[in-house]
């Protein structure tokens, strides 16, 4: 049972479909180990269906110039029985060749069940973006940390896997913007905790923190990252110009 | 309302109430009634005329969250292309969709919003599709079973909270919500400050009843 979540507004601009995919990743890897986090998701959901689904309900929520936006009739913009027929169209064309399935986008793939079954333990999602792990890159940091960057189909963020050795220390650095992790596997430790597998922490920009790994075992994480690294101490000033934001 | 004499058809059976999906507007919902959780379920079977019923009521409220929504502009036809996708995703997917664990409207909304963010990607050049829109956002709930009348009392419990909104909330959740808008650009386009906004949608969330019991206390952070 994690200890440590994502704020309600960040599970509510990732219900709203809002937030960015690499951030919406870290929800969701995240929600693989949270119980209480998708409780309150599915509860964001219900409100979410509620007010699509009623317009009552929304429209007691608009001001009144909205309201009218959502209920004008856009030029160019069919009826809706013609757009009815277009769709039974559609649909009669789709159930005749009813193996052509996949010419629509976003038919969930086994692959991730598969990916799954070599990694159990990591979320679907994860265990679906490391799928072939030769692929992985992984770069030294320093002595104690390794990290590989994952291809998350976005370029606003830098979505990485870190790994830290059991015992081993980060060197201590600021954020100049946002960095959100989830713990996948062991545990590590800051002064504000201790985080182990399923945490979501957020740090915000120049928050310095100087993070461990507990002794027990090696500590892989998830970490999105909308903006470099800044690494504080001496060694820190020579490793900086090689932390470069590389969206993947 | 009723398509052409060829669909009419294929109807294979009149569902019960078939007069019920368009003549709603203007009346004060029945609190907690759920009319379209039975029709998906029938949807599920093929069922055109319950298809039908559901297009008719959830086509012009899948155009409004699309018009409301900030979508580029260039992209004429999306609120239609949007509806279309998501009603021939309703036809294909209703036999996946359990009512013991959500209700229509939740899992209709899901749909709508994942096939919104896929449209968007499709546009942007980046997207390497090495992850789908519902790898991300899964569209099954797989937790807590529901009873139709438990949906029902959480419905009504919804509505009477809604009434005790104070305005300043009421504002912030439709953008949020109803609007699609981050919180960022909510606090520019109601020229507050991001933390005030943070902290309306937490109380009015808490008013609604929508937080999980261990987040009640929770603060900025």
């Amino acid at each position: 049972m994690s200890q440590h979540h994502p704020s309600i507004n960040m599970l509510a601009e990732y219900c709203a479909g809002t937030l960015g995919m690499a951030e919406a990743l870290s929800i969701s890897a995240h929600l693989h180990y949270c119980h209480s986090c998708r409780c309150q998701v599915e509860n964001l959901n219900r409100l979410n269906g509620t007010l699509l689904s009623d317009e009552n309900f929304s429209q007691a929520f608009q001001e009144p110039s909205a309201a009218k936006a959502h209920t004008a009739v856009n030029h160019g913009e069919q009826s809706i029985d013609s757009l009815l027929q277009s769709t039974l169209n559609r649909i009669d064309a789709l159930d005749n060749h009813s193996s052509s399935e996949t010419t629509l986008s976003g038919v969930p793939i086994q692959q991730a069940s598969i990916a799954n079954k070599i990694r159990k333990d990591l979320p679907p999602v994860i265990a679906k973006l490391i799928v072939k792990p030769r692929f992985l890159r992984w770069k030294k940091l320093s002595p104690a940390m390794e990290a590989a960057k994952l291809s998350a189909g976005q370029n606003e963020c830098e979505v990485s896997l870190i790994k830290i050795k059991a015992g081993g220390r980060v060197l201590e650095h600021d954020h100049r913007g946002n960095e959100y992790t989830v713990v996948l596997r062991g545990a590590f430790s800051d002064q504000d905790g201790i985080y182990s597998a399923g945490d979501f922490i957020h740090r915000k920009p120049n928050e310095i923190h100087a993070p461990c790994a507990t002794a027990d075992a090696d500590c892989l994480c998830l970490t999105v990252v909308d903006a470099p690294l800044k690494f504080t101490g001496l060694i820190g000033c020579l490793i900086n110009p090689f932390m470069k934001l590389q969206p993947s | 309302m009723l398509a052409s004499n060829q669909q009419q058809q294929k109807r294979l059976k009149i569902v019960k109430d078939d007069d019920h999906s368009t003549e709603q507007s203007n009346k004060k919902p029945e609190s907690g009634e759920d009319r379209w959780t039975p029709l998906l379920v029938s949807v599920a079977d093929k069922n055109r005329a319950a298809f039908e019923q559901l297009f008719n009521h959830f086509a012009p409220l899948i155009r409004g969250y699309s018009r409301s929504k900030p979508s580029p502009t260039e992209m004429t036809g999306f609120a239609d292309e949007l509806v279309q996708e998501v009603m021939i995703k309703i036809w294909q997917k209703a036999h996946s969709f359990n009512p013991e664990k959500a209700s229509a409207s939740t899992w209709i909304f899901t749909l709508v919003r994942n096939c919104r963010v896929d449209m968007l990607r499709r546009n942007n050049r980046h997207n390497n599709q090495t992850l789908e829109t519902d790898d991300i956002w899964p569209i099954e709930s797989e937790d807590t079973p529901i009873t139709h009348l438990q949906q029902s009392r959480d419905q009504e419990r919804l509505f009477k909270a809604a009434e005790t909104l104070p305005p300043e909330q009421m504002s912030v959740i439709s953008k949020v919500f109803v609007e699609g808008k981050t919180h960022t650009e909510t606090a520019s386009e109601l020229g507050l400050p991001l933390g005030t906004v943070k902290s309306r949608v937490r109380l009015a969330l808490k008013k609604l009843q929508v937080m999980v019991t261990h987040r009640i206390n929770e603060v900025d952070l």
